[in-house]
């Protein structure tokens, strides 16, 4: 039962990181990503090779994972971003379409769809991170760091740009700020803290194949964002914390694996619709004047 | 050579679908400027209804494939109706109206999925089925049908917008909606039309596929992305760039295949649009979509 436990809090972690940088792009910048799995698969992959392949262990493969993460982020943002938000839109799908499709394809470097096993469990000072309990604090750790990471940046000079932008691009523009380069930086920052959370996840499981890193996955993360409440810091938490729980409650009863997973897909999707009609800046959002 | 030539037939097999997807999701899109991904579930809806149609009322194809296409459009309009236009009335922002579309979408594919199960399910198409030999090229009738059908909805699509009243409504309200509202155009009422004529163009793309390779619940996310690719690349609000945008990926993705292995299709088509967005923003005639403007 902790092990249970342990393991439903290091997930809420994970995905706290993830809804928490996403929602740096989405509530902050009012950019829309469709790839935010892929990036969580990036980091994932590329700490998990820099760990088998070159022996870099748990610390030099997340420093791997954010830089891959960003590097990846800043080519399509680069472009996309210099139009406007429905092109990243697209391009942002196609990024996760074609990430998936190197997962899968790329069999020498990836394994294809029988992933990676064997990826160590991260340590420090000697001490083996092996254990659900004792990963609850590294994954609770990062969130906070995360957490921190996104308080600083949302309530400096830069975050005010950020929300300038996100409210009235022209206004932003007209005051002499460099709209595009501030956009592309967001992107990056945001893809290197989901990139660490991947990290986490491949390091935390041991084995990662394709299957977790799919559209589906991108969707349920932008979910936790928009179910939490956007424009608060502790909303994606709360999201996280809440929408894992409902596949939890699902498990209790005794429903079919073939129709649980739609069934989940089909809640989210509900929830989506209804918070859009009914209260479109979540559940700790703020009601936002104007347009 | 051979293998070019079939290579190309193909694509355009393909790529008739995704043209029928590419106007119809463009006209929606140039008119109302929602991003409207449902359209990828309207897209899957139409190959079930044309299935469910054959199998379950056993009506003969062409009235269940006409009842379909007459159903999916009902389909657009109500999404409209009773999603877009409530959040509009509410002054929602756009991404907003997206994010309800994106949840529309996962949750009839799911329930899709539920009723009729993930795999594919096909449908009997008789004598359509039988191949034909064009010189070195082997195609099926349905591809033919296919090819055929692209090139009707298309002309169709544009005698509509060019010479029917409602049509030129249409048009008055993609190039200035504020301009349509002064000379006494309802805009909710063009929305509604608009619905329901870019659903119907792009149903038989999903019903053909369903009578080709079999209707499918998770098909739509794909061809609806596609679309706006080939949209953008095309130019946002030209129906003939729409065209020609979702005919150059196809021909592109199938030609490809001669010297890159299959499973990099994607790969190819949207490594053309960070390209394509690169180089020529505004796509190939229309106009570029600014922030400012949403």
């Amino acid at each position: 039962m902790t092990a249970y436990l342990a393991h439903f809090l290091v997930m809420v972690a994970i995905y706290s990181i993830l809804a928490l940088s996403l929602n740096l792009l989405i509530g902050y910048s009012g950019i829309f990503s469709l790839a935010h799995a892929a990036i969580y698969g990036i980091g994932a992959y590329s700490s998990a090779l820099a760990a088998l392949k070159l022996g870099l262990g748990f610390w030099g493969g997340m420093v791997v994972a954010a830089s891959v993460g960003a590097f990846a982020s800043a080519l399509v943002a680069i472009p996309s971003l210099r139009v406007a938000g429905d092109y990243y839109v697209v391009a942002s799908f196609g990024l996760q379409v074609v990430v998936l499709a190197i997962f899968m394809n790329w069999t020498d470097l990836t394994n294809g769809h029988a992933g990676l096993p064997g990826i160590p469990r991260p340590s420090l000072f000697g001490w083996v991170i092996d254990e659900p309990y004792k990963y609850v604090f590294l994954a609770a750790g990062f969130a906070v760091a995360t957490w921190a990471i996104c308080w600083r940046l949302t309530n400096s000079a830069f975050g005010r740009v950020l929300q300038a932008i996100r409210d009235d691009e022209i206004a932003a523009q007209a005051m002499g700020k460099n709209v595009v380069l501030v956009k592309i930086v967001i992107a990056c920052i945001s893809s290197a803290l989901g990139a660490m959370a991947g990290s986490l996840y491949a390091h935390y499981i041991t084995y990662i194949n394709p299957s977790s890193f799919s559209l589906h996955e991108s969707i349920f993360i932008a979910t936790l964002v928009i179910l939490g409440g956007s424009e608060r810091l502790s909303g994606p938490i709360v999201g996280a914390f809440l929408l894992l729980a409902i596949p939890e409650l699902l498990k209790f009863m005794a429903i079919p694996d073939t129709i649980a997973a739609p069934m989940r897909q089909i809640i989210y999707g509900a929830l989506l619709i209804v918070f859009m009609l009914v209260r479109p800046e979540g559940i700790l959002g703020r009601a936002r004047h104007g347009r | 050579m051979d293998l070019f030539l079939q290579l190309a037939a193909t694509g355009l097999v393909v790529g008739s679908l995704y043209v029928l997807c590419a106007i119809g999701w463009g006209l929606i899109y140039g008119t109302t400027l929602h991003f409207h991904v449902a359209h990828g579930a309207v897209f899957t809806l139409a190959a079930y209804y044309a299935y469910a149609g054959q199998k379950f009322l056993h009506l003969p194809l062409a009235i269940a494939v006409i009842g379909a296409i007459l159903a999916a459009a009902i389909s657009g309009m109500l999404i409209d109706l009773f999603i877009y236009q409530p959040l509009e009335r509410r002054g929602a922002i756009r991404t907003t109206l997206f994010i309800a579309s994106l949840g529309l979408l996962t949750l009839i594919e799911n329930v899709l999925a539920i009723i009729f199960t993930p795999d594919p399910l096909r449908m009997d198409v008789g004598w359509l089925a039988d191949s034909v030999q064009l010189g070195p090229i082997f195609l099926t009738r349905l591809h033919l049908v296919s090819v055929g059908t692209a090139i009707i909805g298309f002309l169709a699509l544009m005698a509509f917008l060019k010479y029917s009243l409602w049509g030129q409504a249409i048009r008055a309200v993609s190039s200035s909606p504020e301009m349509a509202r002064t000379v006494g155009i309802d805009l909710r009422r063009v929305h509604l039309l608009t619905y329901a004529v870019g659903s119907a163009i792009s149903a038989p793309a999903g019903i053909l596929l369903a009578m080709d390779v079999g209707a499918e619940p998770y098909r739509g996310t794909t061809f609806v992305l596609l679309a706006s690719v080939a949209v953008i690349m095309g130019g946002i609000g030209s129906i003939p760039g729409a065209a020609l945008g979702a005919l150059f990926l196809a021909l592109l993705e199938n030609l490809g295949v001669w010297k890159i292995p299959s499973e990099w299709q994607s790969t190819i088509s949207f490594g053309i649009f960070l390209i394509f967005i690169v180089v020529r923003p505004r796509g190939f005639f229309g106009r570029k979509i600014q922030s400012a403007e949403i």
